[in-house]
């Protein structure tokens, strides 16, 4: 039993996710499904970057929050269609990563994860300090929704992050993919190689942020506020735990990561305030006895019919 | 003929420390030549400074005409100039086939063979003895193993001067003969070797010429037999007084 086993899985879960309107009759828990896709987006195209290449992103928030600011600037200030918002999202993230990526990545050591965590927070300060244009600490609401019924949402969130996730897995396992992976491998070897470094860490970067930034827009327009928060150090640490409770560098892996830990979080609820305690021992086990994530390994494991990868 | 490689003056320091101090030397196209020197003389440096790895203070580099100095590593192997590393460095989590895959996809290579980078990696993992083992992850191939790999990387680029630094470190006679093997046959395909070797006798019988090295300067220029009885040679690097049993 090679190959078909994975299809049947993947036919069993799209078929059970792709239903979930017509027998889960629990509108607050199709909403817990929409966020872990809107997740499942942020923590895909962080791995994209971060996971091919080992070159850690701390402050994806900054793309996220760039994305659902933008939105929040188009529509409700200037009143465009929300469906531009998407488009316009994940260019404005682009150019952030640009901003972030041009100086930083040129470089060898930590400058990179410093410099993407340290614009999250500058940013996330600037939503304070120019209140007047971001509304503050309020933030900005009354967005208008993408599409009006919450059943069209689900289906239109799951679409997102199927085609997100495709996307980033064929770059993944395409020629690009190969070079950018074996920059994670080792960067002098690389070079070595005939490797563009610099360039290749740069567009793998553009095209995370493009899709973070995306994410965050559609986020936005799902919530129908944005705030400070979209940039906060929160989001940008739980998308890497995602990622990496998914399996590192396998992208379809932080998709799996982030509906596990997003289903997990709400489970927890029930436990009251030791949510977190729970949920830190849990994600303690899970990198400890599984260090290669719970999606990626399991999803390897099908593809050789049962058997040892 | 003109030179393939012509370095004048090269010189870089680290701090108080000279590394390569005013080196100059030319290599004639489709010859070997070895570099002696003991621990410390500046061979690696120098081979970072020709492969752009490391930027020289001043001096200059030339390669086929073209200017290699102030270019970045990846653009001198467009440029037809290609290195293995003196440890093995071998790209993790990736199979032997795509360790090898990747120097397919330089620019030039993939553009002169037409796209078909797997075909090519395919071929090198052939011509090193590694194809039974393309799809085995790099993690459990032995050390002589990774030696292979490092040399069908550099070969992939389709280099005309390849640097190898210390391709039989670490290696038993066993390995190094088929090693050895392989770099004659690149000898004899035209393409010019430059290399760092301890061991002495195997570098010996592969090269025309040696240059000798010591505190980043160049001491000796010759054919091994010459290099073999010069007397500064046998201080620094030999310690011996008598000349190099099997050299000369």
């Amino acid at each position: 039993m090679p190959r078909p086993t994975r299809w049947w899985f993947l036919a069993v879960v799209l078929a059970v996710l792709g239903t979930v309107p017509y027998w889960l009759d629990n509108s607050y828990m199709v909403g817990v499904l929409i966020l872990a896709y809107l997740y499942g987006v942020f923590a895909s195209s962080w791995d994209f970057m971060s996971g091919q290449t080992g070159r850690e992103n701390f402050g994806h928030a900054l793309f996220v929050g760039g994305g659902a600011y933008t939105a929040a600037f188009l529509n409700v200030k200037y009143g465009m269609s929300p469906w531009w918002s998407l488009p316009a999202g994940g260019v404005v993230a682009v150019v952030l990563g640009l901003v972030i990526g041009l100086p930083t990545l040129r470089l060898r050591g930590p400058y990179f994860a410093l410099a993407t965590l340290a614009a999250a927070t500058i940013l996330q300060r600037l939503t304070i300090i120019l209140w007047e244009q971001t509304g503050g600490e309020e933030g900005i609401s009354d967005l208008m929704p993408l599409v009006s019924s919450p059943v069209a949402f689900y289906y239109l969130a799951l679409g997102f992050v199927l085609v997100a996730a495709a996307v980033l897995v064929l770059l993944a396992r395409s020629p690009w993919g190969l070079l950018l992976r074996s920059i994670r491998g080792d960067e002098a070897a690389a070079q070595a190689a005939g490797v563009n470094i610099t360039l290749h860490k740069i567009g793998a970067l553009l095209v995370s942020a493009f899709f973070a930034g995306m994410g965050g827009a559609f986020y936005a327009h799902y919530q129908l506020q944005v705030g400070p928060t979209m940039f906060s150090i929160t989001v940008s640490i739980t998308v890497v735990i995602m990622s990496y409770v998914g399996g590192i560098g396998s992208v379809y892996g932080a998709v799996g990561g982030a509906f596990v830990l997003t289903l997990m979080a709400e489970a927890l609820r029930k436990v009251g305030e030791f949510r977190l305690l729970f949920y830190t021992l849990v994600l303690i086990a899970i990198l400890f006895f599984l260090p290669r994530g719970l999606i990626a390994p399991l999803w390897r494991r099908l593809r050789n019919g049962g058997s040892a990868p | 003929m003109t030179a393939l490689l012509e370095v004048t003056g090269l010189h870089k320091q680290f701090g108080g420390l000279t590394a390569v101090k005013d080196v100059s030397f030319t290599l004639a196209p489709g010859t070997v030549t070895g570099i002696l020197g003991p621990n410390g003389a500046g061979k690696t440096t120098l081979f970072n400074l020709l492969t752009g790895f490391i930027q020289p203070d001043s001096g200059d580099i030339r390669f086929a005409g073209t200017k290699l100095r102030g270019m970045a590593p990846h653009r001198v192997v467009n440029c037809g100039v290609s290195r293995t590393f003196q440890i093995a460095r071998p790209f993790h989590h990736m199979t032997v086939l795509e360790n090898v895959a990747v120097a397919c996809l330089a620019p030039r290579v993939r553009r002169e063979h037409d796209g078909r980078y797997l075909d090519r990696a395919r071929a090198l993992l052939e011509q090193v003895g590694l194809a039974p083992k393309a799809a085995w992850a790099v993690e459990i191939l032995t050390y002589g193993d990774l030696r292979h790999i490092e040399i069908a990387r550099a070969l992939a680029t389709d280099p005309r001067l390849l640097l190898l630094d210390e391709p039989f470190a670490g290696l038993g006679a066993g390995e190094i003969r088929p090693l050895a093997a392989i770099v004659r046959k690149l000898r004899d395909r035209g393409i010019s070797i430059l290399i760092i070797e301890h061991k002495l006798r195997e570098m010996m019988r592969l090269v025309d010429r040696v240059i000798a090295m010591e505190f980043g300067e160049v001491i000796a220029d010759g054919t091994p037999t010459e290099i073999g009885r010069d007397p500064r040679v046998i201080a620094s690097y030999l310690g011996r007084k008598e000349p190099v049993d099997g050299v000369a």
